[in-house]
């Protein structure tokens, strides 16, 4: 009896134990990347922020900051322009996009005709290596392109607007940056698509139905029932937006490289790490990931509060 | 594919007079975004035809011959350094397949023990992973890239490393996906004497697989059309999407618009034949898994 139970109990140990290998080997690729790709370069990065190197070495001290500061306050110098191209980005990508990419998503979901093919449209972009699309956009609007062309043409005289380089400033940003804008916006519509109409997909039909024999409009029902509806997923976009405030290049470097004043906050960290400057954009980035962070919790917070989760 | 979406079928007849207007108006903004998605592309079709004075005679005209020969051109002539159109295709090939395999392993083993397994650090692994997508990381490029050079990871195989992460969109929809699967089967499997790994291989995964093909391909697409961390890591061997890009500051020196949109329309033939393909696979398993509503 006794030898049988010991049997048992060293036979459930054994099992034990292999099934703890089994989830330290499974996990351990993930976690190791994870320690080594993650913890340890965000580490090194705070790190990085407080040094600074002269002619004598390695140093620890706040130059970094100091020297971000000043440059910050510098009107009109790249710093300045990069912070609010990064703003512009933001507002055109998500406080504009995102209600456009519902509203489209929407439509299609009310079986507008062709809403297939459309959707497919809407989404060739987001699957399309943004190296062609810049590489066709920026030839089309060259100087001596097509909608130039278009443009003389329709005119009667000859129209040469220069989209690309033109640095004249229009509502705080230049016309080069506007470019990269529309740009941005134009091929911005599929990426929320898809997830927006799985989210729109799994509404209730009779929810719908009922609302559709009470009479109730277009208007009110994507206001009064569908957005409430599928706020979960409007919310989680919202904060993954928010989160990518600062972080988001914007095609930058394949339009201009930065120059004709479209600096944008992730482009200069790139641009000093081409310049071997290393814990220069390391405070930088330290610097807006410390305001970065309280903006996403406090977006989060608020979407909470806007609407309860509705089960269903 | 079942269409549930029903009470939004009507006849057009039936649909309420401002329903229509308001259809109309919206039909035509979207044909016309979808002319202007289309004809950029119907144009660079027709300048790969071309030859190179004929591109920059004039912007709106029919190639005087239509050299379908610069397909062919394009493969001796579109040249990064040392590598060919060929070679390119090769790099985009290997970090494409090799990345993907890789990424979609590592987040699947990950989601599958977070989902399945109740131990002592589960709940904080899978708090870990939240907290990585939400945390918005400014400006770990300087340490990132001292720390891949350093390291040498700097080639094809190393940088696979970048890729073997256990958390991101991945790992969510595949923990979602693993939550929902039923553990009958793998009791099933344990009673006749299966071990976990058996349980995992013959057994779960199978069952993810609609799932996990489809954040192949997302991660396919994606990474066939990445040229940011080729350009970062991978200068020696580019791969198409970044060689795209490169070719375009060649041709400042020596134009040759033709071959260039030879190249770029090569680059997108096959993404879109995986898109027609598994259109319906993509738009329908890619939702962040776990979000109700």
């Amino acid at each position: 009896m006794e030898t049988a139970a010991k049997a048992k109990t060293s036979m459930w140990r054994n099992r034990k134990i292999k099934r703890g290998i089994f989830i330290g080997l499974m996990l351990s690729v993930g976690l190791v990347q994870f320690a080594v790709f993650w913890v340890y370069v965000n580490f090194n990065s705070i790190l990085m922020a407080f040094q600074y190197r002269d002619a004598e070495g390695l140093h620890w001290g706040l130059e970094q900051f100091t020297k971000f500061f000043n440059a910050l306050h510098r009107t009109g110098e790249e710093l300045d322009i990069a912070v609010k191209n990064t703003l512009m980005l933001f507002v055109v990508g998500t406080i504009i996009g995102l209600p456009l990419n519902l509203l489209f998503a929407y439509y299609l979901f009310k079986r507008i005709p062709c809403a297939k093919f459309f959707r497919v449209i809407f989404f060739l972009p987001s699957i399309i290596s943004s190296a062609v699309l810049v590489g066709i956009f920026k030839y089309i609007v060259a100087t001596n392109g097509p909608v130039n062309e278009l443009l003389s043409i329709m005119s009667g005289t000859r129209v040469e607007i220069d989209f690309l380089t033109d640095e004249r400033m229009i509502l705080g940003t230049s016309m080069s940056f506007w470019t990269i804008l529309f740009y941005c916006f134009w091929t911005g519509f599929g990426s929320n698509i898809v997830l927006l109409t799985g989210a729109l997909y799994r509404i209730p039909q009779d929810v719908l139905e009922y609302a559709r024999l009470d009479g109730v409009g277009m208007t009110r029902e994507l206001l009064q029932i569908v957005i409430p509806m599928i706020w979960p997923t409007l919310s989680t976009l919202l904060v993954f937006a928010a989160a990518g405030l600062f972080t988001n290049q914007g095609p930058v470097l394949l339009f201009s490289e930065g120059q004709y004043k479209t600096m944008t906050i992730g482009y200069y960290i790139y641009d000093q790490v081409k310049n071997n400057s290393y814990e220069y954009p390391a405070a930088i980035g330290l610097f807006f990931t410390a305001i970065g962070f309280p903006i996403v919790l406090f977006v989060r917070w608020l979407m909470g509060k806007i609407f309860e989760d509705v089960e269903y | 594919m079942k269409d549930t979406n029903t009470v939004n079928k009507q006849r057009w007849k039936t649909r309420p007079l401002s329903q229509r207007i308001v259809f109309v108006l919206v039909f035509t903004l979207f044909a016309l975004y979808a002319v202007s998605m289309v004809l950029p592309f119907v144009w660079a079709f027709i300048s790969s035809l071309k030859t190179d004075e004929e591109y920059f005679e004039k912007v709106f005209a029919w190639p005087k011959d239509w050299l379908f020969s610069n397909y062919v051109r394009a493969f001796s002539e579109f040249k990064i350094k040392n590598t060919s159109m060929i070679g390119m295709i090769g790099n985009s090939l290997w970090l494409t397949f090799a990345g993907t395999f890789v990424a979609v392993m590592t987040s699947s083993a990950t989601a599958y023990i977070i989902a399945k397994y109740p131990f002592w650090g589960n709940k904080l692994i899978y708090s870990i992973a939240i907290f990585t997508m939400i945390i918005p990381i400014v400006g770990n490029l300087p340490a990132m890239y001292r720390l891949v050079m350093t390291a040498g990871l700097n080639n094809p195989i190393g940088i696979l490393a970048l890729y073997a992460g256990g958390f991101g969109f991945n790992f969510i929809v595949l923990h979602g996906f693993y939550r929902s699967v039923s553990w009958n089967y793998a009791e099933a499997g344990f009673i006749d004497g299966a071990s976990d790994w058996t349980v995992y291989w013959r057994i779960i995964l199978p069952q993810a697989l609609p799932a996990i093909v489809s954040i192949s391909i997302l991660s396919c697409i994606g990474t066939w059309n990445d040229y940011y961390t080729p350009l970062l890591y991978l200068r020696d061997y580019p791969t198409l999407a970044l060689g795209i890009y490169q070719f375009q500051i060649i041709m400042q020196y020596r134009s040759n618009m033709p071959v260039f949109y030879c190249a770029t329309l090569l680059s997108v033939v096959p993404i879109l034949i995986v898109f027609c393909c598994f259109q319906n696979t993509i738009m329908e398993n890619t939702v962040a898994g776990g979000l109700k509503g």
